[in-house]
């Protein structure tokens, strides 16, 4: 029996041994020897699109030379270069791109009902330019990697409407769409102030505090009216992240506003003003800072002496005198931050 | 001989053989299951511009943690190739674990360092005492944690507690990371809320080429030794990792390199101590506790190859090195023994869990027992050639179908080791392994096992012959 069951096991594994190694051999040949085949198409149509980008015009020799690649190959060659170049030889690219199809594609594949396509025609378009009425209706696609890229999209494309779908995404479920979402805000700038400064005045919990975070990086100064609005809102995350947005525009009103933020009955609220105190450089708030140094939150204490010793001579006054307070924490926290040589905020 | 004695070393022989059945079917599962998700990771990958993370402002912070014990000759350009891996918001925590020799004066010396009070840093695990900090004047991204020494665990946790990165990333100090791998690990943090640990594919770097703390010419090793341990991390990360994310999740993210996140990182406890296998504890710990307690608590592995290291090329070290593995195995399983086959961890407990029971850690054992009773039954008539021979292609002859199958995996996805003649030659090794390198192994693992009943605790000293000098090295 052990000899006949011997027999089959040793047939099945070395039929199977040998199917493996065909698939091994046989792909690694394949593919040497397709790269060798296209090696000289592949660098004629990277010639021709170089052209391309340079008189800003494809011309017919060029488009035979990338028509003759197969499509994965073709579209490979224009990523590339889109990548690496901006403005009028980005839109001859493009121009290029539509003419031999490229974009048509992408734009079908943005339809398709396989969201893999979806995020293929949406990387591509996002890449190469176009999509302006495949990839909107994408900021809504049930896949998080898809409405990601969408939003990628968006970033270049600082349309009102298109913004405002942005806003309404800064709330998405899923951590991917919600960090592309507001990447592409931010990089969209002065545009997204308007309905970012309507997100911030009336959303709650994650969206207020996404649209918060997005706020404090572009630190323009109208936003900072609704910001001043979410000081006393219930979450205490919404009101960090309103003292951040205020400390990072700065001026007089809104230093006094973080600066009553310092008696909040949230620690991470008062760390937070604190901090962006030191940050704005507000010395006049040293004296309600001084007394945070007996703050029963090891944050507190420590962004107060950090914020205390950015001001300079009035700040470092207040941390001496604090080295003979009562409150022992009060009397470590000034010693080590005097201790140190120099000063970083913490981020 | 009795007929009883016959029969029972005829079922024995059955039974072990049964045994290798089955670990080699659920191995060839795993590869399948691997075969998917890489195949849906690559169609994932086409057209993904990862550059433009470059430019977020709103980038996590990740803060790679770096522990050096007497790296004096190198540090300073591992710092160096740390602190330009391409990613937008980037924190290097280098922890000077006590070295005797210049590890703390060259860093000084490169980076213009400056020491700052350590105080202001939140005590949360305990450490062995911290004697200094520094930023560098040069480098702001860098800070340098000076320490009394208490080995790779107390320093990975002294780095921990000075982060500020939300995820912190602890590598080996000579592990040579991927410019662009953080790019990579960071995409499930960003994807799922609930992903609290990431790991990646390791590489063999015996045998490419190393310049300035970058691969520059990738090349399967030539030598035997580091070849066919190139061919075992193949098929640990390539098939059986992959493979995992798929069937519950894994309970390893290797020490040389793993993404966390931090607060849960701190939350638990940090590394421990009092293991050889500290990696592997944490991550189970984590695991556990989220489940336990509530939190993230998805364990995944990127397929992506992130990270090389040098592995042993020497059979005294290599034999200390899968000791000591295996001693940190059967800890792991022994702290956590209440996870096994316990309904209340879900796919960890009631597949992960016993996997790792029933044929990581057994598997050395049955092996060489079954060898035994092959051995053993064949003078004495119980077994006959055809026998044993079938013994060995279930054995050894699936094994080497499962390394050809991982090969043709990686020709098929990364194309990486160069060309299709290094694939070639790791499946020379591939053959060869199975004639008296798994035997050994076999051996150490079991010699592991049995120095961890005695209570033997020890990591021993790991030679390098490569590009950077002797630390510990971690389990892949």
């Amino acid at each position: 029996m052990s000899s006949q069951v011997l027999l089959i096991a040793t047939l099945a594994l070395a039929a199977l041994l040998l199917a493996a190694l065909v698939l091994l051999v046989g792909h690694g040949t394949w593919r040497a020897l397709a790269d060798a085949y296209w090696r000289r198409p592949l660098a004629d149509a990277r010639r021709a699109l170089a052209e391309t980008a340079d008189r800003l015009e494809l011309s017919d020799a060029g488009a035979a030379a990338l028509g003759r690649l197969p499509a994965r190959r073709r579209i490979d060659v224009f990523v590339e270069l889109a990548h690496s170049v901006a403005g009028a030889p980005q839109l001859a690219i493009a121009a290029a791109a539509r003419r031999l199809g490229v974009i048509t594609s992408a734009e079908r594949w943005c339809s398709s009902r396989r969201w893999r396509r979806r995020l293929r025609g949406a990387r591509l378009l996002s890449t190469i330019g176009g999509g302006e009425e495949a990839v909107p209706p994408l900021l809504g696609d049930p896949r998080p990697e898809v409405r990601a890229q969408a939003a990628e999209w968006a970033a270049g494309h600082p349309a009102r409407e298109l913004v405002a779908a942005l806003t309404g995404m800064l709330g998405d479920p899923r951590g991917l769409a919600r960090f592309t979402v507001m990447d592409s805000l931010i990089r969209l700038g002065a545009h997204a102030v308007e309905p970012l400064c309507r997100t911030i005045a009336d959303a709650a919990g994650v969206t207020a505090v996404s649209a918060l975070r997005v706020g404090t990086m572009i630190g323009d100064p109208r936003l900072a009216g609704p910001a001043r609005g979410r000081l006393d809102d219930a979450d205490p995350a919404v009101r960090a992240w309103a003292v951040r947005l205020l400390g990072s525009v700065g001026g007089d009103e809104n230093a006094a506003a973080v600066e009553e933020r310092l008696s909040d009955p949230a620690p991470e609220v008062r760390a937070a003003a604190a901090l962006a105190l030191g940050r704005l450089g507000h010395w006049m708030a040293a004296g309600r800072l001084g007394a945070r140094l007996g703050d029963p939150a090891w944050e507190v204490r420590r962004n107060a002496a950090l914020a205390l010793r950015s001001f300079g001579a009035p700040g470092e006054l207040l941390l001496n005198r604090a080295l003979r307070d009562e409150d022992p924490f009060a009397r470590d926290m000034a010693r080590q931050t005097l201790d140190l040589p120099e000063i970083t905020l913490p981020v | 001989m009795g007929d009883v004695a016959q029969l029972i070393l005829a079922t024995l022989q059955w039974a072990v053989l049964a045994y290798f059945l089955l670990v080699n079917g659920f191995l060839a599962l795993l590869l399948a299951m691997a075969a998917v998700d890489l195949r849906r990771q690559r169609m994932d990958e086409w057209l993904h511009a990862r550059w433009r993370l470059l430019g977020s402002d709103v980038a996590p912070l990740i803060t790679i943690l770096a522990p050096a014990h007497n790296e004096e000759a190198t540090v300073a350009e591992s710092v160096r190739s740390l602190l330009t891996l391409r990613y937008p918001s980037l924190e290097v925590v280098v922890v000077n674990d006590g070295s005797s020799d210049g590890t703390l004066a060259a860093l000084k010396e490169e980076f213009d360092l400056v020491a700052v009070h350590p105080a202001p840093i939140r005590r949360r695990i305990e450490t062995q005492p911290i004697r200094a900090l520094y930023r560098s004047r040069r480098t702001p991204a860098l800070v340098v944690v000076d320490k009394e020494n208490g080995g790779k665990a107390d320093a990975l946790n002294a780095g921990l507690e000075v982060a500020t990165g939300e995820l912190a990333c602890a590598i080996d100090a000579d592990t040579i990371v991927e410019p662009d791998a953080l790019q990579r690990m960071i995409r499930p943090f960003l994807l799922d809320d609930r992903v609290v640990a990431a790991g990646g594919t390791l590489r063999v770097a015996n045998g490419t080429e190393v310049r300035a703390g970058r691969v520059t010419r990738e090349r399967a090793p030539r030598r035997f030794l580091p070849g066919v341990q190139a061919v075992e991390y193949l098929r640990a990360f390539l098939a059986g990792r992959v493979g995992w994310n798929r069937l519950g999740g894994n309970l390893i993210i290797s020490g040389a390199f793993g993404l966390f996140r931090r607060e849960p990182m701190i939350a638990a406890g940090g590394y421990r101590h009092d293991t050889v296998g500290e990696d592997m504890e944490l991550v189970v710990r984590m695991r556990r506790r989220a489940l336990e307690q509530g939190g993230p608590d998805r364990i995944v592995f990127v397929p992506d190859p992130v990270a090389w290291t040098e592995v042993p090329s020497r059979l005294r070290v290599l034999a200390r090195q899968r000791d000591r593995w295996h001693r940190g195995l059967a800890d792991v399983v022994e702290r956590h023994r209440g996870v096994v086959l316990n309904p209340r961890y879900g796919a960890m407990g009631l597949v992960v869990a016993p996997y790792f029971v029933f044929v990581e850690l057994l598997a050395p054992v049955v092996e060489l027992f079954g060898i035994a009773v092959v051995l053993v039954g064949l003078p004495l008539g119980v077994d006959n050639i055809p026998f044993a021979l079938l013994f060995m292609v279930v054995a050894y002859g699936l094994g080497l179908l499962l390394t050809t199958l991982t090969l043709a995996l990686e020709e098929w996805t990364f194309g990486g080791y160069g060309g299709l003649r290094d694939r070639l030659t790791l499946l020379g090794f591939g053959m060869l392994e199975s004639l008296g390198y798994r035997q050994l192994t076999a051996l150490w693992r079991v010699r592991g096992l049995l120095r961890h009943w005695r209570g033997h605790a020890e990591w021993g000293a790991m030679e390098r012959k490569g590009f950077r000098p002797a630390t510990p090295r971690a389990r892949p």
